[in-house]
């Protein structure tokens, strides 16, 4: 169970417990109320009764004063209390309305009292009159029996009230009793419950701490990684004000930490030229979200530019609003330092070639021209063999240009700009077969041409490719009577391959190796001609559009040169 | 030679190639009128002065000593009395990056100087046959 899930279960059972724990005291005070009132009630009654009891008690002790003496100063209590007689016993008649039994018996000593006062009253009244009467009705002892009796009756009233009264007082004890036992119960368990809660959310707390400690540690890291690193690390608000930068870039830069953050915005620290760049190039990035090997110029404190790679990428909010950039730059100083030195190489290269072209050529054209004219003007003078040899020397200058030709055109593929274009292989293999067909039309040619996938590329190197396969696979098989040739392509792991398979002289597997490299040739040059570069720029050309060149053949048996463009480009 | 009217001017610095091509324009009777000047600032020499005759066609080498055949066609081609000359650049290889240049500044053909001199002679007569006998250039 989840922490959180448990803190919250245990504090609604704690806190229904104290409910519960509330409303019980409440309802056991309510009830303790009660049962102390029927206690008081009864003591009420008691002391009522008790009081009726004395009062009629008092009053035939006045009868029997007055009887004996005939001192009428026995008589005040009669004066004063027997009014009040009346009065008690009907306030005692209201106290036990509750109780049945009682209230029978608060009755029937309401009549006994009135007889028995009844019976005083005639004796006080005779004794006025007639002494010898008075003592003769005395005794008859009918009053002393009334007087027994209502004792009686009062005893009983009294035993029964103390009865309940007992009674009362236990049930409020038990109660008292049991109230206690569930209050420390259920204070327990809840005192229990908060132990547990408490343990829990300590340990909880402990280990949160210590992951915090950890955390901090790795954040500790990160930020010494970030700070370290061998490349910049910066990030931009999207108003262009430096947010964070690392030592990194800032020891690039010479300058403090303080002098840039939230003080610089990144036009401040651009070369003119970059500014225009970053201007271009930052609303677009917030869009996209990401920038990939984009060129600036930084200027450092001192002035001097410092060249950097930089790629970054857009941290969004959860609504996709744009927060801030985070960019990694690579010092390129050394990179352009390289490339330009590259380019002054390419540009020598270049100028060497151009001059080896027209220089070479030159005293080439010579020599056929002259040999030529030696042949039209002279071939009267010459031998046979003079012939031959005239004849061997324009072979052998006519390939000297063709090999002139052929290593200009190769060493120009490299400098050439890349375009991209979208090929429609179909297209384009069906011209070059028909084109290469006429050609070979002497010879019984079957062509099995597949359906070929597009790609993606230079159309006019592409087109260099099929042409240089294609040609290649009629030169090695124009000595087989039936010329089988199968052309096709097939899509593997994001590049598309195709292949060019003949039934021609094939090559030895031994020297697949050889096949691509310049001037490199696996047949003498009276089997076949050629200069040995057609498979070179082959190569060139693929690997200049990131694919790859492979060949598979046997001697004698045919050959099939496979090439493939990534699909992504 | 001076007295005629030179129908072809031939700027060449390099005596092989010259003779070769002027040897094709003979076999085809081309090589009458022709003047042959071995670089560019005699080329311009002959072509600015108002006494000599404009030629029909000028054949004209790209890479000269002293003043080369980009500098010649652009002088010619700027000036009022030269512009309507046709001009011909003979090259060394199709590949040179002067050809681009050389049809912005107003060429009416060129020619890359095979090696095989065969088909280089054909070249040329057809060149000098096309300018001399069909085409007509405003006087």
């Amino acid at each position: 169970m989840r922490f959180e899930l448990k803190v919250l279960i245990g504090f609604l059972v704690t806190l229904s417990l104290v409910i519960v724990l509330g409303i019980y005291s409440y309802e056991n005070n309510k009830n303790q109320l009660e049962a102390s009132h029927w206690v008081n009630h009864t003591n009420e009654v008691l002391y009522r009764s008790e009081q009726l009891l004395y009062t009629l008690t008092s009053l035939e002790a006045a009868q029997r004063g007055y009887s004996l003496t005939g001192k009428t100063d026995f008589l005040i209590p009669y004066a004063t209390e027997q009014d009040s007689v009346a009065s008690q016993i009907s306030y005692l008649f209201l106290l036990t309305a509750d109780n049945p039994r009682q209230h029978e018996r608060v009755t029937k000593l309401h009549a006994l009292i009135r007889q028995k006062l009844l019976f005083n009253a005639q004796v006080i009244t005779l004794r006025k009159t007639d002494v010898q009467q008075s003592i003769a009705l005395i005794s008859s002892l009918k009053g002393k029996y009334l007087m027994d009796v209502v004792k009686k009756t009062f005893t009983e009233f009294i035993s029964e009230e103390k009865t309940l009264l007992e009674q009362r007082t236990l049930e409020n004890q038990k109660q008292t009793a049991k109230f206690n036992l569930l209050f420390i119960a259920t204070l327990s368990i809840t005192m229990l419950i908060l132990l547990i809660l408490f343990y829990t959310i300590y340990i909880n707390l402990r280990a949160r701490k210590k992951v915090e400690k950890e955390l901090r540690g790795a954040m500790a890291d990160v930020q010494d990684l970030y700070d370290n690193a061998p490349c910049g690390y910066h990030s931009l608000s999207s108003d262009g004000t430096v947010l964070e930068i690392n030592h990194t870039l800032l020891k690039w830069l010479g300058y403090m930490r303080e002098e840039i953050i939230g003080r610089k915005k990144i036009h401040e620290l651009l070369s003119l030229d970059s500014i225009a760049i970053f201007q271009h190039h930052f609303p677009l990035f917030q869009q996209q979200g990401f920038i990939y090997n984009v060129e600036f110029n930084f200027l450092r404190k001192d002035g001097t530019p410092l060249p950097v790679i930089l790629n970054s990428s857009a941290i969004l909010d959860e609504q996709g609003k744009f927060i801030k950039s985070r960019s990694t730059t690579f010092d390129y100083t050394e990179q352009k330092l390289a490339k330009d030195k590259i380019n002054t190489l390419n540009q020598e290269l270049e100028a060497f070639t151009y001059t080896v072209s027209h220089d070479l050529r030159s005293p080439l054209r010579s020599i056929t021209g002259y040999t030529q004219i030696l042949q039209e003007d002279f071939s009267r003078q010459l031998e046979g063999e003079g012939k031959r040899l005239i004849e061997v020397i324009i072979k052998s200058t006519r390939r000297m240009g063709q090999l002139i030709d052929d290593l200009l055109s190769f060493s120009q593929l490299g400098r050439k700009e890349l375009l991209h274009n979208d090929i429609d292989m179909n297209l384009l293999v069906k011209q070059l077969v028909r084109e290469l067909s006429e050609q070979a039309r002497k010879h019984s040619l079957e062509i099995n041409l597949h359906p070929l996938h597009p790609c993606h590329g230079d159309y006019k190197m592409i087109r260099q490719v099929w042409n240089n396969l294609l040609s290649n696979a009629l030169k090695y098989s124009e000595k087989r009577e039936n010329i089988r040739l199968e052309i096709a392509s097939y899509i593997e792991e994001g590049e598309t391959c195709y292949y060019v398979k003949d039934n021609g002289a094939g090559f030895d597997m031994q020297f697949v190796h050889k096949l691509f490299g310049v001037f490199q040739r696996l047949h003498r040059i009276n089997e076949f001609e050629g200069t040995g570069v057609g498979l070179a720029i082959v190569k060139r050309i693929v690997t200049r559009h990131a694919g790859r060149v492979w060949a598979e053949g046997k001697l004698n048996e045919g050959a099939i040169f496979y090439f493939s463009i990534p699909n992504q480009l | 030679m001076m007295n005629h009217a030179v129908e072809i001017l031939l700027v060449e610095d390099n005596p092989d190639d010259a003779e070769l091509a002027i040897r094709a324009l003979r076999k085809s009777n081309l090589a009458n009128h022709l003047l042959h000047l071995y670089d560019g600032e005699e080329a311009l020499e002959y072509l600015f002065n108002e006494k000599n005759s404009k030629p029909k066609i000028v054949l004209l080498d790209l890479k000269m000593p002293k003043i080369d055949g980009i500098e010649v066609l652009r002088q010619l081609k700027t000036n009022e009395r030269t512009r309507t000359i046709p001009v011909v650049m003979l090259t060394s290889s199709k590949e040179d990056r002067d050809i681009i240049e050389t049809y912005q500044l107003g060429v009416n053909a060129y020619i890359v100087k095979p090696v095989d001199f065969e088909q280089f002679g054909k070249a040329v007569t057809q060149l000098g046959m096309f300018w001399l006998v069909l085409n007509q250039t405003p006087q």
